[in-house]
């Protein structure tokens, strides 16, 4: 029993000492809810969007992202495009210093992707810089083909300028060099401590507007002011706390009793009592992430487009999204657009009917592909049993019934089970989403393509080409025409039911200024003022 | 359990005239018998309730969303955030939480009882084995073990009742096997295997109804644990998947509003607070109808 | 009384062992695995993490590994925080939950113990009434609707302790650990008062009252030791499940406890951790089982010699 006894004397005065050593009632603190626990604090490694939060403000990379997720600069103060679009050349300020007082050189930002791209770290992220933009030689690293890092398309050439070269050009490029993908690494340190340095403070190196400076693992994580970061002089916040959230009714009682300023997400059951009671503190917006259903293409009846398109026009989106799941999504009838303010991409054709229009039409569709009220279809749809996607999968199943005839089952699926089930083909209708890599309509499209997932088993070479047309334009401009045709080819197939956007949900305490809604989720403190 | 309780249950007629007497003496206990008829009631509204209503627990009724107690509405208790009934769906919830409860105590009594009069009276190496096995799964952190079972069978709410069920059946398993172990040394047991009686005939015939009593008193503890289980597993998010109400998803949804409409929660959880009442009374009072010492 | 326990812990080893090699093979069985969450690496990469966590061998490798690790102490690395292993894990979170599972049992324990002598003394009385209305409460009211409940009204509307979290000292761990208590007060204060009125009944206690014994005396020392028996033994497995953490508390209260990687871990498919947590909990059974055993041998003769 003693050694229960002493953890417990142990615990009382760990209590007591945090509860002494807490900054004073907090008023320089931003206490900001995260969710569950962050994956990993090794920014090489992590990829959880909420502890990209930690990272972005304890790192920099080449770009930063201003209030709304606006692309400003970050390490780097300028940059050139060559006249193919393939070469980047950042320049870094002058005088930057990692936290300790190290100078910050452009080869830490080359080590930084190197170790990215190095299988022996394990990481998940490498896919930025093969898939998403097309680095020269990074595939070969990543996939272990070669340990030649010399023939790595990003490059130091002096202490003052990162060269990045593309095999294609990729205007989106900008969004990849912040801080979740290009963080640079503290050799010294590394080397000396292994990855276990992200997660000791005494020894952990920072570039970022603020250095952490306590860890604790399923429950905080504090951060103080960087004197050494190039803008010090106009961060505002000196300390940002962030807790971990696991039940969003607790954390929404501790933002109500003040413990938290900015939460992680608002309870389901509290949007309406929020909305209602404390409209200036709710935040509703889109995030990067698209909701879908997907058809089972070889599965017969779903290879006849007729049918398809019935499906996809007897849901009422708004009433779904606005009466039934009333989580705040968004509901889209295109699959890219509405993240991308310049890019104008099309909808599927009966966007502009109305709801009734379309279900009229729907019927005409579902006859002609040979169904009825004594030929019912009898499918499934299969999700995950989050409660919003089962409402939504429920709600489905209710139109289709109603406006069809057609009688659905929901199958409900542990996350794990439904993220393998996608591949066994063993469905009729997936519940399907997809998280952009950044707020722009090329990373959904790309991910469309055949050779990128087979798994929808499509075959549309006219896709793959007007996609391929798209990646050679050099410029956002005429690269959001060319995406606009390849997907209008994507929608017009109806290989998908486009449903949603889905939200991102915080409650801001009103002396947090200023929260601006940023698809991406980028919530850098130090753009943020405590009053 | 006491080797008192053993001779009376040893008498002639195989135990029936002693259990019509431990029933009358239950029946004598005010408490007990007014909470057999409150549960009856109850158990009467959740089966037969819904079908007075013209509408269902999923009904969704967009027209009276969040709609407060009103008696002269059809809405007796309101409704919920979806417009679904309120009453109905704490019935309908009911109807699953009991049936759980029941059943699951009933199956994991069954399978316990089995389980423990084959190891206690088989004894040596077999219930040591058998025994064993019982030890490892108490080691098995319940949550865990329900997840697990519940992915491994397949995931949904049958294979959720089936991992319920399996972390149950190990203490009557336990209780059982002490009452056996006992039973076997008897001498009736011994008259019987002299009259060539098989072990698999003895077990079913003897044992077992002399541990009838005891199993009772302690199944009777299994029902409101297995209802508050289920509403732990769905606080969690892992019980009764909606659309499919229980009182357990209810109550996690009602604590969940707790501050805005306290009426989501009071229903069913008064329903479940009252049924847990009742079954703990009634427990109450089959331990002292049958355990003869506490008179 | 060495032999004894040394026989017991003999037993206990084995049914770990046993444990593990179940939760081990059991794991594998469910569907989906801790790195199936992103479809856009490719394939390469997704295999070659997998290699990374040896999860490419054959099942009986993985395992072999494992026990070799376990023989060391070390209990792997966790795949889903890639910064900790799971003995970090552990012991970073296990403090909390000692902390607050010690001091449910031992204000349950005594609460509950007194509420149930003051019932047996006073029965049928307004004093036996009260007591056991909180027993039925503390039975019949789900932890995770008191726990809010207890949140509303001491954390916000009164302001007398913090929401949840660790931040508040000694404060912070007030309703964590009242609110774990009041299901184990309740059990054990049924349990003590029908204990202590069987005992007052036995014959010694009349022979003392006889004696001219004062009622006090009477009670703690010739009762107390046989009401106190069947309460021991529920302590036992009780303190094992309550210490490790009770899940509903720690995500109530937003307390970084081991309680919440029950759950977690298993939903992740975090191997690991749990293996880690399970060989935890599963030994901590055995412990508290013994240790019961221990106590009651000690406190009363007559089992000792069972």
């Amino acid at each position: 029993m003693t050694g229960t006894i002493r953890a417990a004397l142990a615990g009382l005065l760990l209590g007591a000492g945090l509860g002494l050593a807490a900054p004073a009632l907090a008023d320089d603190t931003l206490d900001r809810g995260v969710g569950s626990e962050w994956s990993s604090l090794d920014p090489q490694v992590n990829f959880d969007a909420a502890a990209g939060w930690i990272l972005q403000d304890a790192y920099e990379g080449l770009v930063t992202f201003g209030p709304g997720g606006v692309i400003q600069p970050g390490a780097a103060e300028s940059w050139d495009v060559s006249e193919d679009g393939r070469t980047y050349t950042f320049h870094l300020r002058e005088g930057l210093k990692w936290s300790n007082g190290d100078p910050l050189v452009a080869q830490d930002f080359v080590n930084g992707v190197l170790r990215t791209l190095n299988p022996e770290t394990g990481s998940e992220k490498g896919y930025y810089f093969y898939s998403t933009i097309k680095v020269k030689g990074a595939e070969a690293i990543a996939n272990g083909e070669t340990t030649d890092t010399s023939g790595l398309g990003v490059t130091a050439p002096d202490d003052r300028t990162v060269v990045v070269e593309m095999e294609t050009p990729a205007p989106h490029i900008l969004d990849l060099m912040g801080a979740f993908q290009m963080a640079p690494l503290h050799k010294p340190s590394f080397d000396a401590n292994g990855a276990g340095v992200f997660i000791d403070p005494a020894k952990a190196v920072f570039n970022g507007a603020y250095v952490i400076r306590e860890i604790v693992p399923q429950s905080h994580v504090l951060l103080e002011r960087n004197p050494n970061y190039w803008d010090a002089a106009n961060v505002k916040i000196p300390f940002v706390k962030y807790h971990v959230t696991e039940d969003a009714n607790t954390e929404y009682k501790r933002y109500q009793a003040g413990e938290i300023d900015v939460t992680y997400d608002i309870p389901l059951a509290l949007i309406d009592t929020v909305k209602a009671e404390i409209p200036d503190q709710v935040f509703i917006s889109p995030s990067t992430e698209v909701t879908y259903y997907s058809f089972n293409l070889t599965r017969p009846p779903f290879d006849n487009i007729d049918l398809r398109r019935a499906l996809t026009l007897a849901i009422d989106r708004e009433t779904l999204e606005g009466k039934i799941v009333k989580g705040g999504a968004i509901p889209s009838y295109s699959f890219a657009g509405g993240f991308d303010p310049t890019y104008a991409g099309p909808a599927i054709a009966e966007a502009s009917m109305t709801q009734a229009e379309r279900e009229a039409l729907a019927k005409e569709l579902y006859a002609k592909a040979g169904y009825g009220p004594d030929n019912p279809l009898k499918i499934s749809i299969t999700t995950t049993v989050s409660e919003d996607s089962t409402k939504r999968a429920q709600g489905v199943a209710l139109m289709w019934k109603k406006v069809l005839g057609v009688e659905t089952t929901v199958n409900a699926m542990e996350r794990k089970a439904w993220l393998d089930e996608f591949y066994t083909m063993n469905w009729d209708v997936f519940s399907d989403n997809l998280v952009g890599d950044f707020a722009g309509a090329e990373t959904f499209l790309s991910y469309m393509r055949p050779s990128a997932e087979p798994g929808y088993q499509w075959v549309k070479p006219e896709y793959d080409a007007a996609m391929d047309v798209a990646a050679e334009q050099t410029d956002k401009a005429s690269r959001n025409e060319k995406l606009a045709i390849a997907e209008k080819i994507l929608l017009d197939d109806y290989i998908f039911a486009p449903m949603a956007i889905q939200p991102q949900r915080q409650l801001v305490k009103p002396n947090v200024k200023t929260w601006v809604p940023s698809p991406a989720t980028y919530y850098n403190s130090q753009f943020l003022t405590l009053e | 359990m006491s080797d008192a309780s053993l001779p009376s249950a040893a008498a002639p007629a195989r135990g029936l005239s002693t259990l019509r007497l431990q029933f009358a003496r239950f029946a004598r206990n005010r408490l007990a018998m007014a909470s057999v008829a409150v549960l009856m009631l109850i158990v009467l509204a959740c089966f037969l309730g819904p079908f007075l209503f013209p509408f269902t627990g999923e009904d969704a009724d967009f027209d009276y969303i969040l709609a407060p107690i009103d008696f002269t509405s059809p809405h007796l208790f309101g409704t919920d955030d979806y417009g679904r009934d309120l009453l109905v769906r704490t019935l309908e919830g009911g109807r699953v939480s009991l049936t759980i409860g029941f059943l699951g105590a009933l199956v994991a009594g069954v399978i316990g009882v089995l389980y423990g009069a084959v190891a206690g009276y088989a004894g040596g190496r077999t219930d040591g084995l058998m025994m064993r096995f019982v030890e490892i799964l108490y080691g098995f952190p319940y949550v865990i073990l329900v997840i697990l079972l519940s992915l491994v069978l397949g995931g949904g709410n049958l294979a959720l009742f089936a991992a319920i069920v399996f972390t149950l059946w190990l203490t009557p398993a336990v209780i059982v096997r002490a009452q056996a172990q006992s039973l076997a040394r008897r001498e009736f047991v011994e008259a019987a295997r002299a009259g060539g009686m098989t072990g698999w005939q003895i077990v079913l015939t003897h044992i077992v109804p002399n541990c009838v009593s005891v199993v009772i008193v302690y199944g009777s503890l299994l029902v409101p644990e297995v209802i508050l289980s289920e509403s732990f597993l769905s606080f969690l998010g892992i019980g009764i998947k909606e659309p499919q109400a229980s009182w357990g998803n209810l109550i996690q949804a009602g604590t969940a509003a707790m501050e805005t409409d306290l009426r989501l929660l009071l229903l069913p959880g008064t329903m479940l607070a009252t049924v847990l009442f009742c079954l703990n009374f009634i427990a109450d009072g089959l331990r002292d109808a049958f355990d003869p010492n506490d008179r | 009384m060495l032999r004894f326990i040394g026989k017991r812990l003999w037993d206990g080893g084995l049914t770990l062992a046993a444990l593990v090699v179940l939760t081990f093979f059991m794991m594998r069985l469910a569907p989906g695995g801790p790195f199936s969450k992103n479809r856009k690496i490719s394939p390469e990469v997704l295999a070659n993490i997998q290699a990374k966590y040896h999860l490419d061998e054959p099942v009986w490798q993985q395992f072999a590994r494992y026990v070799r690790g376990l023989l060391v102490g070390d209990l792997g690395p966790s795949m889903r925080f890639r910064d900790y292993s799971v003995n970090d894990i552990i012991a970073s979170g296990l403090p909390y939950s000692l902390t607050i599972g010690f001091w449910a049992i031992a204000v349950a324990a005594l609460v509950g113990v007194a509420l149930g002598i003051a019932g047996a003394l006073r029965r049928n009385t307004a004093t036996d009434y009260i007591a056991g209305t909180v027993g039925v409460i503390g039975i019949a009211v789900p932890i995770f609707v008191i726990g809010p409940l207890a949140q509303a009204v001491f954390a916000l509307r009164l302001d007398w302790v913090p929401v949840g979290g660790i931040e508040g000292g000694w404060r912070a761990l007030v309703l964590p650990v009242l609110v774990l208590a009041l299901p184990n007060i309740a059990y054990i204060s049924r349990l003590t008062r029908t204990s202590m009125i069987e005992t007052l009944r036995e014959n010694y206690v009349r022979t003392a009252r006889a004696k001219g014994i004062g009622e006090t005396r009477v009670i703690l020392r010739h009762t107390l030791t046989g009401t106190l028996l069947p309460v021991i033994a529920y302590l036992g497995p009780a303190t094992a499940a309550i210490i490790t953490g009770s899940i509903l508390i720690e995500t109530i209260f937003a307390v970084p406890g081991i309680g919440r990687h029950f759950v977690d871990a298993a939903l992740n498919r975090d191997y690991p951790l749990v293996m880690g947590i399970t060989i935890l909990y599963g030994g901590l059974v055995i412990l508290f089982n013994v240790l019961t055993d221990l106590l009651r041998g000690w406190l009363d003769p007559r089992v000792r010699h069972e």
